[in-house]
Order: structure tokens, then C-alpha cells, then sequence
């Protein structure tokens, strides 16, 4: 019998604590948000509960000893277990160099920013594609948002490695190693636009350029 | 790069880099810093990277050479210390420990922008690059600011975030 204090409640946190509340343990989870699920829940519709065994709106900061640190307070157990798994690529990790204008979101913001009600723009490049690519293309174009979905991994459907982003103000164009690309807004000017020899240069030409 | 600087660096090829930063920079043919006046216009070259904590003794020297140049020397009285940020509430930034009171206080006192709030704390250039703030922030400066998400912007201008 030990008090488990584990952070996250995500998917690896809770499967964890369900498995360590089976072999008879004291748990506590402990999670940032308002709900559970962490980066797995990519749709509202979870079944809202009572679950007294989750502290919600609690960050945790620190370990200090068999401690965590947060700014409700300090929870001790005798076990600590972190379960803050998921993280994106960095931008060098990614190869994505450059400053980033506005409109460039990683999947936890985009997602979370869908979950507040907000649309993070018109049309949407989402690059990389796993689960939670899918949920979060599912999750975008369910609020109206046109989506692509591209990456540079042999399972993508679409394989296309991003080269450099390009926008002042907000993110106007994406180059990508597939020659000239998606488009996003058009920085061409309007005389080359209706002269018609830009068009279909990208990956996916979106419906509202489509030239047919 | 990688060739060249691993081998000071242990264990370098797990490391995962949080940023990479590259620029040009002069340096001083002396190769210590060179202050130089032309005119009225005083140069610091080739401080390199200790510009910032040498700047108290190399204001001394361009104060020497200013009055070198016959400009009037005025004393003025000392800014006020800055007032410290408040920390309460909820950890909105959990990389850099910054609270959902410091935010609104920042957005009260001049920042009106994303970047500039986030830049004032830091915030952005932890491990998790601001991804798990970035929403959170968005939401408390337009609660503060009194407007919708997307009168928001990043930057200025057109730099909108959100629709």
C-alpha cells in the first residue's frame, strides 16, 4: 500500500492509476486543465464525471523530494509519477527555421484553441500525420476550417517535408520541398491571379482556387 | 556544425535542441573592445557576448569619451525601480512558473500584444515553446484587455491569431 501521486491526467497517467488503484494503492492525479485527458481527447463529447481521485486546475512545477510542487500547494506520496509523456517538435527538431509569424500554432494550442470556441484561421495545414493529426484535422474541420494534411514520414499519404514559412503579418505561404506549395493566402499579385498560370502549383489545390 | 561542436558537448547526439540561433557579429581587430569616437557618435565594437554585463564599466569609458568631445555632462535623477509582478493565482506558463496575475498585470501596465506579454516573462522559450500557454494567455488578455480573441494580435498589424 502506497500513496501514488501521479501528474497528468492524460491516457499513460490514468491507465496508471487505474492499474495501481486495482493492486490496492492510494492514488492522486494530479491535472492542469479544467477536464482529463490531456491531448487524447479531441472532441468534447467525454462523459463529465465525478472523480474525486483528480485534483483539476493544479500545476505542477516542481519535484522536491517525494513531493510535487504546485501552485495549490504541495501533494506528497510515497511514489511520484510523472505522466506528462506527449510534446511536440521543436522547431530545430522539425528543421523549420525562421521566425514564425502569426498563425503558426503547435497541435496543443490549435487544439486547445479549438476547444475555447475559436477558429485558428480559414484554411489550415496540419504537418505531420498521426492520431492526433487526424483527430485535430477531424476537430478543425467539424468548426469549418479547410485542412491539409501533410509530413515528411514514409506512412503519411501525403509526403512532403516543409521547407521555410513565409508571411510578415500572419502566415501567408508554406514552401515545401515538393517545389512551390500550399498556398495559403495569395501573395501573388492580382493580375498574375486571373492570368491563371500560378494556380494548381500546390500539394492540394484548395476548392476556392480550384481553376475548373 | 554538428561535426564540428559535438565533440565538446557530452552525449550530444541525444540532446534535442529547444532552439538554434545564428547571426553575424563585428569583431575588434584589437580583439578586445574597441570604443572609438567619429564626431558626436561613440562606438562599441567587437563587445561579443559579454556586452550586456560589461555595460556598466564600458558606460564609464563612453561617458569618458563623451566628455572628450565637449559635450555638457547633466546629472539626471534615477529611474524608479520597477514595481515587482505580483505572483498569484494559477501557473499558467508551468516552464517558467509564470501566474495567471503577473498576465493580467503585465496587460494592465503596457503589454498589448501576445509576444509582448510572453516575451516580458520569458514565457515561449521553454521546453514546451509555449505550446501548452499560448492558448491560456490568448484567453486572459482578451478577458483583460475587455475584447474578443481575435482583436488579439501576435505582433501588430495583421498578425490576428484567432478568428
Amino acid at each position: 500500500m502506497a500513496r501514488v501521486v501521479i501528474i497528468g491526467a492524460g491516457l499513460g497517467g490514468l491507465y496508471a492509476a487505474e492499474k495501481l488503484h486495482d493492486a490496492g494503492h492510494e492514488v492522486l492525479v494530479l491535472e492542469r486543465l479544467e477536464r482529463p485527458g490531456g491531448v487524447w481527447i479531441l472532441h468534447e463529447d467525454y462523459e463529465a464525471g465525478d472523480w474525486p481521485w483528480i485534483r483539476f486546475g493544479v500545476t505542477a512545477t516542481a519535484i522536491d523530494g517525494k513531493c510535487v510542487v504546485t501552485d495549490r500547494g504541495r501533494f506528497c506520496g510515497d511514489v511520484i509519477i510523472e505522466a506528462m509523456g506527449f510534446r511536440e517538435k521543436r522547431p530545430a527538431e522539425l528543421g523549420i527555421f525562421g521566425t514564425r509569424p502569426a498563425g503558426v500554432f503547435a497541435l496543443w494550442t490549435a487544439m486547445r484553441m479549438t476547444e475555447l470556441g475559436w477558429r485558428i484561421g480559414r484554411r489550415a495545414v496540419i504537418y505531420g500525420c498521426n492520431k492526433w493529426a487526424e483527430g485535430l484535422a477531424r476537430q478543425l474541420s467539424d468548426g469549418g476550417v479547410y485542412v491539409e494534411v501533410f509530413g515528411p514520414s514514409f506512412w503519411c499519404r501525403e509526403r512532403a517535408t516543409i521547407k521555410e514559412l513565409r508571411g510578415s503579418e500572419r502566415l501567408a505561404q508554406i514552401v515545401t520541398d515538393r517545389g512551390f506549395s500550399t498556398l495559403i493566402r495569395w501573395l501573388l499579385p492580382r493580375s498574375c491571379r486571373i492570368a491563371g498560370w500560378a494556380l494548381r502549383i500546390g500539394l492540394a489545390t484548395p476548392p476556392l482556387l480550384s481553376t475548373t | 556544425m554538428v561535426e564540428m561542436y559535438g565533440k565538446y558537448l557530452r552525449d550530444f547526439e541525444n540532446l534535442t535542441p529547444v532552439k538554434i540561433f545564428a547571426g553575424n557579429r563585428p569583431l575588434s581587430p584589437t580583439g578586445d573592445v574597441l570604443i572609438k569616437s567619429t564626431g558626436r557618435t561613440v562606438h562599441i565594437l567587437g563587445t561579443e557576448s559579454p556586452a550586456f554585463t560589461g555595460a556598466p564599466a564600458l558606460v564609464e569609458d563612453v561617458v569618458k569619451a563623451l566628455e572628450g568631445l565637449g559635450l555638457p555632462k547633466r546629472k539626471l535623477g534615477g529611474l524608479p525601480p520597477p514595481k515587482p509582478y505580483a505572483r498569484c493565482g494559477r501557473v499558467v506558463c508551468f516552464c517558467r512558473g509564470v501566474t495567471e496575475c503577473e498576465i493580467r498585470e503585465a496587460v494592465r501596465r503596457v503589454s498589448r500584444t501576445l509576444d509582448g506579454v510572453m516575451a516580458r516573462f520569458g514565457m515561449g522559450m521553454g521546453p514546451c515553446q509555449g505550446s501548452r500557454c499560448m492558448a491560456e494567455v490568448l484567453k486572459i488578455m482578451s478577458e483583460e484587455l475587455g475584447v474578443e480573441p481575435r482583436e488579439v494580435t501576435k505582433f501588430g498589424g495583421g498578425s490576428w491569431l484567432v478568428l
